[in-house]
């Protein structure tokens, strides 16, 4: 009887032993390029959580000024993906034919705000005729504030585009007028109104079209790099998963990793949803966009790419097969 | 642990399985059920949002009110369909709130639609049905996303449930495993303990103990089993004991049964032996008490029929010199004729044999030649009977015939032994009654001279009596005497001498005569007269014979009574104003040498009497009371009749009513009255036997 004892005790250590002990994962690393927007607010969940380390990744961020320059920075190979980019510039890159895609959408947000000087008459989206208005270009902010334009009986042409590529320079253009009116993604479009005080006009320019902030990687990265593809995406499944039964902790994460306020925080929980995805509403989208772009001779294409071939589905659909409806 | 505690406990654990799982199937089926209920609506806001995009298509392309409205119903509906959803998980919620969101969306570009495309060119057409699609494909994904999730989880829920029921029913499979190896595999192997140790015990070995390797009911049972066999050791070894003790008692009491047939069997000789001996002894005391030999004949003869089986006894005297037989005595059925003589010449051979002979033997007279079967088997039917001989001092007296008249009967030994015993006590007794006889009528002779008065004396009236208690005794020692002496004086005397017998009488004669001569010598007086009778008696019989007297000298002219008592039982002078008593006054007579005798005077008035008696009348008993001197004395003072016979006879009808006419002594009783010169009386006997 005790040797029986002794042998069911030996197996129940060995047992725990093997449970508690995981097996040594290979690890991968990948740089990821991101710019401080809450729309990549998966990745910061991941990283706070260790997520990405959990899944077998080991993960150097680049932070970019914004998400075209993120994906900017993956097209010269800087870094490996680029999260926080709009499907707009994908749009773009697709008609250049750039070995790029999307590997999963990670939020849908609404964040797309444009602010005016009212001391410049801006105080209502007729008001922008022949106005400066200030945006990123090839951002999706520049979609928006066109499709606006449209929306309000414009066009590109009524008004004065200027490019204001970093923070510092549309900071400093509307605060010293050489711009009417900045069109921007949170929270800097806040941070914005905050600064105009009560000579700011804020209008939401999405027209309630959520934009979707994309982790894009080039094609040959993908490929050559399918698990960690996996890793990255099941890490940000991780990190959903999290998002979605923590949002205490979530908000807290975020609000730390940006410096944001409360105030501004709440705003977050009702224009973002952070959700893996790629489904056909992406590919409409991005057709819609390709056809703006086309209408308004931003490329000299005349034909819309064919998007599917931009969006690597694979990766995704092994971590999370529900999250991908694209028809093919 | 012990098994009840197991077994109950696997009950309860069974239980509580059952229990889990039948709630844990309860919750499922119900969560399936709302997942179904929820997953239907998400597939209905799905299709939902597919009818919008072609509503909003229909629309853009032909905005008109109706289809406005048609879309606007359509929303209405879908997203009441929406606002069904009660997300659970965060992931629900997340993906419901997308949803909403989506929903929200819709209607508000549907609106910017409805807004621009009064306005727009035809140029918004393609942006319009863009954005709707896009918003239309959101609703579309995020509800396909909600209704897989949700399948999903009805799946997880399902799938939670099967695993739940499976790890249960596994971790009770295991535990009843366990159980198995670690309770019943011990129950088992204890058990199996129990059961070598039964065989080992049942050999007999109840030195062996079970092995007690655990506080279970196992090892109860092992430990009451270990208990069991020690007491059984004891039991079995008291139980050897037992057996042996038992053999052994078997055996004594074999033994005891073989002693007690054997003591039986000596006990029933014995008591033949003793009841043969008793009625030995019995016959012998009846013989003895018989003297006379007739009536010992018929005693011998009735005592035989009384302690045998036979029916006639018969005892016969041998009389050698005339050579004839005589019937003494003959008892049973058809006897003999007392007294009759048979010449030994006429008898039979059986006869003929047992005088001649000597010799106890028994006839078969059916056997006998018919000229030797005498007159017995002619005229009193002897056919088989047991002849023994009367011997004394070898020489034949007579013989016991035994027989049944007229039948046959076997003759025993202890028959035969009896009737040769008692044959030999009465050849002895009926010599001695023979010589007792002989005796008695010598000593009859001698005491009818020893009571002899005179018929009569001048002056006197007076009465004797004499009673012996036995035929026996009839020579016994009691004596009195009157007789005249010369100038009108009378001696008187009473006396008892020790010892009864021809001795006594004797003696009686040696005392009366000696004092009778003594007292005709001129001049002495009682005193002198018993002391010289003491001397010659004294010097005359042996130390132990000894007399009691009361001698005195009666003046008959004026009454003058001189006397001495010589140890006798004091005299009785009844006078008129009442009675004297002459008491003892000098030692017995013949018992001491020179012995010194009393002497008294007194006087006997006229009408007076003297009265002089023996212990008998005193010593007479009822119930162990004496008769007594006080009662004597009593009778003497009421009695009324004053004369020497009727006194007498009052006393002796007193004292023979007293004792139940049973005396224990011989009494002798002489009354004097004096009456005065020149009237006398006849003497007389009052009682004589």
């Amino acid at each position: 009887m005790k040797r029986i004892l002794h042998m069911v005790a030996v197996l129940a250590a060995l047992a725990v032993v093997s449970g508690c002990t995981p097996s040594p994962k290979k690890m991968d690393s990948i740089t990821v390029a991101y710019a401080p927007f809450e729309s990549v607010s998966l990745v910061y969940v991941a990283q706070a959580q260790n997520m990405f380390a959990d899944n077998g990744l080991r993960v150097t961020y680049r932070k970019y000024d914004t998400g075209v320059g993120a994906l900017e920075g993956v097209q010269k190979g800087e870094a490996d993906i680029a999260v926080g980019t709009a499907e707009y510039p994908l749009v773009g890159r697709a008609f250049q034919e750039v070995p790029v895609s999307a590997i999963a959408s990670i939020d849908r947000p609404d964040f797309i705000y444009l602010i005016g000087r009212k001391d410049r008459g801006v105080e209502k989206p007729s008001d922008l005729k022949g106005k400066r208005i200030g945006t990123v270009a090839g951002s999706i902010a520049q979609f928006y504030l066109g499709r606006f334009l449209e929306l309000n009986d414009m066009t590109a042409e009524d008004i004065t585009f200027v490019d204001v590529k970093t923070p510092d320079e549309w900071r400093a253009a509307i605060a010293n007028g050489d711009v009417d009116a900045v069109v921007l993604a949170q929270p800097e479009a806040s941070l914005v109104k905050a600064r105009l005080g009560s000579n700011a006009t804020f209008f939401s320019v999405q027209g309630s079209q959520p934009a979707y902030s994309l982790a894009i990687a080039t094609n040959e990265w993908i490929s050559g790099n399918p698990a960690a593809v996996r890793k990255f995406l099941s890490a940000l499944a991780d990190a959903e998963e999290f998002v979605a039964g923590n949002p205490a902790e979530t908000r807290a994460i975020i609000q730390k990793r940006l410096g944001l306020d409360s105030d501004y925080m709440d705003l977050v929980e009702t224009q973002n949803t952070f959700a893996l995805s790629l489904d056909q509403s992406l590919i409409i989208a991005m057709e819609d966009e390709a056809r703006w772009m086309i209408n308004n001779r931003i490329t000299p294409k005349k034909e819309v790419p064919d998007f599917s071939d931009y969006v690597h589905t694979a990766g995704l659909k092994k971590v999370k097969p529900d999250a991908v409806n694209i028809i093919r | 642990m012990r098994i009840r505690t197991q077994f109950v406990l696997s009950l309860v654990l069974f239980g509580l399985t059952l229990v889990v799982i039948a709630v844990s199937v309860f919750v499922t089926s119900r969560e399936v059920v709302r997942l179904d209920q929820q997953e239907e609506s998400a597939v209905n806001v799905g299709r939902g949002a597919s009818e919008l995009g072609y509503l909003a298509g229909d629309y853009v392309l032909h905005p008109e009110e109706r289809r406005r409205v048609r879309w606007q119903t359509k929303w209405t509906s879908v997203s009441d369909e929406a606002s069904r959803f009660a997300p659970v998980s965060a992931e629900e919620r997340a993906i419901a709130r997308s949803l909403g969101s989506d929903l929200t969306r819709l209607k508000e570009v549907f609106a910017d639609v409805v807004r621009t495309s009064g306005e727009s060119s035809q140029a918004l057409v393609p942006v319009s049905w863009s954005r709707m699609a896009v918003q239309n494909e959101s609703v579309a994904f995020d509800s396909v996303r909600l209704s897989q999730a949700l399948r999903k989880r009805k799946a997880d829920i399902q799938q939670q449930n099967v695993l739940l029921i499976v790890t249960l029913v596994s971790l009770f499979g295991a535990y009843l495993v366990t159980n198995y190896v670690i309770v019943y595999r011990r129950a088992l192997k204890s058990l199996g303990d129990v059961q070598t140790s039964t065989e080992i015990i049942g050999r007999g070995d109840l030195d062996h103990r079970i092995p007690v390797r655990h506080n279970d009911e196992v090892g109860d049972l092992s430990r009451a089993f270990n208990k069991m066999t020690a007491d059984l050791k004891g039991v079995t070894a008291s139980k050897w004991e037992l057996q042996e003790e038992i053999a052994e008692r078997q055996a004594a009491e074999e033994a005891l049964q073989e002693s007690i047939v054997e003591i039986e069997d000596l006990s029933e000789a014995r008591e033949q032996e003793l009841s043969t001996t008793k009625k030995l002894l019995e016959a012998a005391d009846e013989i003895a008490r018989w003297t006379d030999v007739e009536e010992l004949a018929s005693r011998l003869a009735r005592i035989l029929l009384k302690l045998t089986s036979h029916s006639r006894a018969t005892v016969d005297s041998w009389d050698k010199e005339q050579g004839e037989i005589r019937v003494m005595a003959s008892e049973g059925e058809l006897p003999y004729v007392v007294g009759s003589l048979w010449p030994i010449d006429e008898v039979s051979a059986a006869a003929r044999h047992a005088i001649e002979e000597q010799d106890v033997s028994i006839w078969d007279f059916d056997r006998l030649p018919q000229d030797e079967r005498g007159i017995a088997a002619t005229e009193y039917r002897i056919r088989h009977a047991l002849y023994v001989p009367l011997v004394q001092r070898q020489d034949t007296v007579g013989m016991i015939v035994l027989d049944d008249p007229g039948d046959r009967r076997e003759f025993s030994e202890r028959e035969i032994e009896l009737v040769r015993g008692i044959a030999a006590q009465a050849g002895v007794a009926l010599e001695n009654a023979r010589l007792f006889e002989e005796q008695r009528r010598i000593a009859d002779r001698l005491q009818e001279a020893l009571l002899v008065l005179p018929d009569a004396l001048p002056g006197l009236e007076f009465a004797h009596a004499y009673h012996s208690a036995t035929v026996a005794a009839r020579v016994g020692g009691d004596f009195y005497d009157l007789f005249e002496l010369s100038d009108g004086l009378v001696g008187v005397a009473i006396g008892d001498v020790a010892g009864k017998g021809l001795e006594a009488a004797v003696l009686t004669s040696m005392v009366k005569n000696t004092i009778r001569a003594h007292a005709n010598e001129k001049g002495k007086t009682p005193r002198q007269i018993l002391q010289l009778t003491n001397d010659t008696v004294y010097k005359s019989t042996p130390t132990e014979s000894f007399v009691t007297v009361f001698f005195g000298i009666l003046d008959c002219s004026d009454g003058r009574l001189v006397y001495s008592n010589a140890g006798h039982t004091s005299a009785a002078l009844v006078r008129s104003d009442g009675t004297t008593k002459l008491p003892a006054n000098g030692p017995l007579l013949g018992a001491f040498p020179d012995a010194v005798f009393g002497e008294a005077e007194t006087r006997v008035g006229l009408d007076e009497l003297l009265l002089l008696y023996t212990d008998g009348l005193t010593e007479a008993r009822r119930d162990g009371e004496l008769y007594g001197e006080e009662r004597l004395f009593d009778f003497l003072g009421s009695t009324t009749d004053r004369g020497a016979r009727a006194l007498v006879s009052a006393l002796i009808a007193d004292v023979m009513s007293y004792s139940g006419n049973q005396l224990r002594d011989d009494l002798a009783m002489l009354s004097v009255k004096r009456i005065g010169l020149g009237a006398e009386t006849d003497a007389v006997v009052i009682a004589s036997s």
